[in-house]
């Protein structure tokens, strides 16, 4: 009757045991983790060899010990697999064959050959007993590297099992396998050993996943806001380049607000004395007046080129002309080109081609480069500059190529990094910051000595539209 | 150009064209404005033309100094030069350095970016005045005014000079040699001794000499030899 008992003990076991592994995949299917779909199958086996063993008697006994043993070892295995392939380091799986078909052969040897059931138990049980502890250390060094009190968990319950093994094998050499332990403190034993660590271990299990799908949660928070503060402090960085760079224009501005303000004085005051001496006609007056009038829109026009080119923008995408803003940003060095006297030969594309980007970032990018250019051209005889608006490959390529001394070869590799600079009063970031909007723009920027002297810049973004489709 | 621009250029050859009118404005004063900006050059011609001066404008100081290079008799007047300090192919200081090499044309220099350096060097160079743009049109017609005034007394002191030249040169050498001793304070008698002349001759020399230079006493006599020696 207590025989009974141990086998329905047993019998409830490998139910619990079942449920478990059942309780695993329905709460982490969503994850499509070979460990875990490993680690449940695993599971399912041993609990399906408790259950057989639970049922012996029931069912013919070449279906119960050996069928059972070998699924529990098959299990065990797997759930070992479960956990290496958690960390990286997977069996081949023809050598799980191989050790599933030694072991089956060993016990049928076993089973077969020697008449000592003893011998087998022992056999059994210290199989087990090794793959319980291999599962304990893998689990073990889960929850060291990832401080993961869930792992510690799997490692305790599964220690635990490999506990009950050893003191099995002790009873086993203790009583010379001549008869068995009580058959009450069997079932205490085996439900103390089976059922506890079943819901530890899987709870574990669970435990383990949802701790780190916790974890790539917060990671991937915490890098997306990384990121986003790295874009914001680019932008605040292109902004502030932008700022400088117009600072360097500064002067030049000046000089350009100044002509139109001194059209515009001259003008009125023309008008002021000439009608106050009486001596200016209707139509000269008028004449004067529309002096005053379209000095003053040079004067706007002016200003709003500023205003556009150093607001601070978050980049937004439209279509942008290469050439318009290569003109526009031609326009802003005017006056440092004429005094310095520099030659800028323009060759234009016979239709616009349009690229697609943050109009004010891409202007940034090629006042970089023509400001380069100038202070390259400075330094020898020929002062001149060659930009062109060209299309290769789908890609659309502005050429900025000045005639000065050209790249020191041996600077090459740092030219482009951040705080380089071969210029007193340079900060070193025109370049970078330069590659860095091109690549946001998918495009990129070619530095290269020319042939027949100088540098040569190549700015490249892909093209958005041939030309005059937008236009 | 813009219409507006065009129509003031035809004005302006309105304003030149009678040619007594010209020749008047032109006795009042000749400005030559120098800027590469057409609008400026417009709207200051007009400011200066309203005073009743003539004003030639050219957008670089090249084409100006080109024409001046032609064989071509200046009209009578005072003259200025006003020219813009920044402008591409030649600017103000190097247009300076030229003109100077040229003539004595009073010379008042423009800019809007006010570099100290820039002004000292117009300054060194002889500048009458540096200007500041925006122009007020009281500081401007100020300084043309004053160097007007400097161009037309220079233009006297070469006149005078001139004519001392063509008086000195209708000197014989022996009343040119008296007149300098005479200027220089030697007693007839001591000059008569040195240049072994007779004390009568020399008192005629001297005599001669005073009316060939048009000086009516010794001290005009020394006066217009300093002059000439000038």
């Amino acid at each position: 009757m207590i025989g009974q008992a141990g086998a329905t003990a047993l019998l409830l076991l490998g139910l619990i045991c079942v449920i478990m592994p059942a309780v695993t995949w329905v709460i982490l299917a969503r994850q499509h983790s070979p460990v875990v779909a490993l680690w449940c199958v695993g599971y399912l086996l041993c609990a399906s060899g408790l259950v057989l063993i639970g049922f012996r008697g029931a069912v013919p006994s070449w279906a119960s010990f050996p069928v059972a043993n070998i699924l529990g070892f098959t299990g065990l295995l797997l759930s070992i697999q479960a956990l290496r392939l958690d960390a990286g380091t997977p069996w081949r799986p023809g050598w799980m064959l191989v050790a599933c078909l030694v072991y089956l052969l060993t016990y049928k040897a076993l089973w077969l050959g020697i008449e000592k059931p003893a011998l087998r138990v022992c056999f059994v049980s210290l199989t087990c007993l090794i793959l319980l502890t291999q599962v304990a250390m893998l689990a073990w060094r889960i929850a060291q590297r990832e401080q993961s009190t869930a792992a510690k968990a799997i490692a305790g319950s599964y220690l635990f099992m490999a506990m009950t093994m050893v003191v099995r094998l002790a009873g086993l050499a203790w009583l010379g396998g001549a008869a068995s332990p009580h058959p009450l403190l069997r079932i205490v034993m085996t439900i103390a050993a089976g059922v506890l660590p079943a819901i530890v271990a899987n709870v574990g299990f669970i435990g383990l996943a949802l701790e780190r799908s916790l974890r790539q949660q917060v990671e991937a928070a915490a890098s997306q806001a990384r990121l986003e503060e790295r874009q914001l402090l680019g932008n605040e960085i292109a902004h502030l380049d932008r700022q400088r760079g117009f600072g360097l224009v500064a002067a030049s501005l000046a000089h350009e607000l100044n002509q139109p303000l001194t059209a515009i004085l001259a003008s009125a005051q023309a008008a002021q004395r000439g009608i106050a001496a009486d001596r200016l006609a209707p139509a000269e007056s008028l004449e004067l007046l529309d002096k005053v009038v379209s000095n003053t829109r040079r004067i706007s026009s002016i200003s709003e080129r500023i205003r556009s080119f150093i607001r601070p923008t978050v980049a937004d995408a439209g279509p942008v002309d290469l050439e318009k803003i290569t003109g526009e940003m031609l326009d802003l060095l005017k006056v440092d080109l004429r005094r310095l006297g520099i030659r800028v030969v323009f060759s234009k594309p016979a239709l616009p081609i349009l690229v697609s980007g943050d109009a004010v970032q891409l202007s940034q990018v090629v006042l970089n480069v023509l400001r380069n250019a100038v202070d390259a051209v400075q330094l020898v005889p020929d002062r001149s500059i060659h930009i062109q608006v060209t299309r290769s490959a789908g890609e659309a390529v502005l050429g900025i190529r000045d005639m000065g001394p050209g790249l020191d070869p041996g600077l090459a590799e740092q030219i482009g990094t951040p705080y380089f600079t071969t210029k007193e009063k340079g900060l070193g970031m025109g370049l970078s910051i330069s590659t860095a909007i091109l690549r946001q723009h998918k495009g990129s920027l070619v530095l290269r000595n020319a042939q027949g002297g100088g540098a040569c810049v190549d700015i490249r973004l892909p093209i958005l539209a041939a030309g005059g489709a937008l236009a | 150009m813009t219409p507006g621009l065009a129509a003031s250029w035809a004005n302006a050859e309105l304003r030149k064209q009678p040619g007594r009118q010209h020749s008047e404005r032109s006795h009042r004063g000749r400005v030559i404005l120098i800027d590469d900006d057409l609008e400026i050059l417009a709207a200051l011609s007009y400011l200066i033309e309203l005073e009743g001066y003539v004003c030639e404008t050219f957008s670089s100081a090249l084409d100006y100094l080109g024409q001046l290079a032609l064989p071509r008799t200046r009209p009578p007047g005072p003259c200025c030069v006003l020219v813009d300090v920044m402008m591409p192919d030649l600017d103000g200081l190097e247009a300076q350095r030229r003109l100077a090499a040229l003539d004595d044309t009073p010379l008042l220099l423009m800019s809007g970016a006010s570099g100290v350096h820039e002004a000292v060097t117009a300054f060194r160079a002889g500048a009458l005045d540096f200007l500041i743009k925006p122009l007020e049109a009281e500081t401007l017609l100020l300084a043309v005014e004053k160097a007007l005034a400097v161009s037309r007394e220079r233009q006297s002191i070469q006149a005078r000079s001139l004519a001392l030249t063509h008086r000195l040169v209708a000197l014989t050498n022996r009343e040119h040699d008296v007149a300098i001793r005479v200027a220089r304070g030697d007693l007839n008698r001591v000059i008569a001794k040195d240049l072994r002349l007779a004390l009568r001759t020399v008192k005629l020399y001297r005599q001669r000499a005073m009316e060939k230079l048009e000086a009516r006493s010794t001290a005009d006599l020394i006066r217009v030899l300093q002059e000439a020696a000038l």
